[in-house]
């Protein structure tokens, strides 16, 4: 760790350990970080598809239809973006059926 | 005094899913949420809790208790018996339904320092939480075993925070009990 790393992570801890006013900031860094997170899945499912984002994070295709119904839930989409969504939802249903078909 | 409104996206994740498994079984959060929870300034995609392997009749109450809030992010639709199966050897990942981030990645108990946390687990008034972390001792261990700079990093901020409550001996302790164990 460089020492200016370590300078920083010394400083930051001594602003916690002396309780100073530090939650809001640490809270709402936390907060960023997770809503982004959270945007860009949303956002790479919806252009990618979930055959790639299946690649990508190893999620099951219940767990991708509760996201697109959520984020459907939530009007965070353009129209577009809910067409595009809708195929793959129609196309994650249609697979799994065949799948329990068999 | 803080409230509700003061928790962070993570923390009140982790305080209603810790709610949850309560009413089934002890639990123990380990790894870097207390580092977190303890105003480390970084983010996480998961949390990390150990629960004694407990049987299958009481874990299939448990899941059915954390199904109606979150889902199974990578074995959704399979049988209860074969999530129970599988946590023998690995972790299951607990999500909010539809949210990808945070992700609460449940174990059994696998070794004496997972057994040690479960009996040793204890709240820790700085974080404002009301749930159960490891001792702080073995999560600086713990980092500073696993070595990466994140973790080094984590180990360096809760030493300097917890600096008049960490008990040398324990944290040694714990430090050879890891070297043997992981």
């Amino acid at each position: 760790m460089s020492s200016e790393r370590e300078r920083f992570i010394d400083a930051w801890a001594e602003r916690v350990k002396n309780g100073s006013d530090w939650r809001r900031e640490h809270n709402a860094f936390i907060d960023a970080q997770v809503l982004q997170a959270n945007a860009f899945y949303r956002r790479f499912l919806a252009e990618k598809g979930s055959e790639r984002f299946k690649k990508l994070t190893g999620a099951s295709d219940g767990f991708i239809r509760d996201m697109l119904r959520n984020t459907t839930a939530k009007s965070r989409l353009t129209e577009k973006d809910a067409v595009a969504l809708g195929r793959v939802v129609k196309a994650s249903l249609h697979k799994r059926h065949e799948e329990q078909r068999i | 005094m803080r409230t509700v409104d003061d928790l962070n996206l993570l923390a009140r994740f982790t305080t209603d899913f810790c709610k949850i498994v309560e009413k089934h079984c002890p639990y123990v959060l380990v790894s870097g949420f207390l580092a977190i929870s303890s105003g480390r300034s970084r983010g996480t995609e998961d949390i990390d809790m150990i629960i004694p392997k407990i049987p299958l009749k009481t874990f299939k109450a448990l899941h059915k208790d954390l199904l109606r809030k979150y889902s199974l992010f990578h074995l959704e639709g399979l049988p209860l018996e074969e999530v129970y199966e599988y946590l023998q050897e690995a972790n299951v990942r607990y999500v909010s339904k539809g949210q990808l981030i945070p992700n609460m990645e449940v174990k059994f108990a696998k070794n004496a320092v997972d057994e040690d946390n479960l009996r040793k687990r204890k709240k820790i008034a700085l974080t404002g939480l009301d749930v159960y972390f490891a001792p702080i001792e073995c999560a600086i261990a713990y980092k500073e075993h696993m070595g990466s700079q994140k973790d080094i990093e984590d180990a360096r901020h809760l030493r300097k925070v917890y600096e008049d409550e960490i008990d040398a001996a324990e944290l040694k302790r714990y430090a050879r009990m890891i070297a043997r164990e992981l």
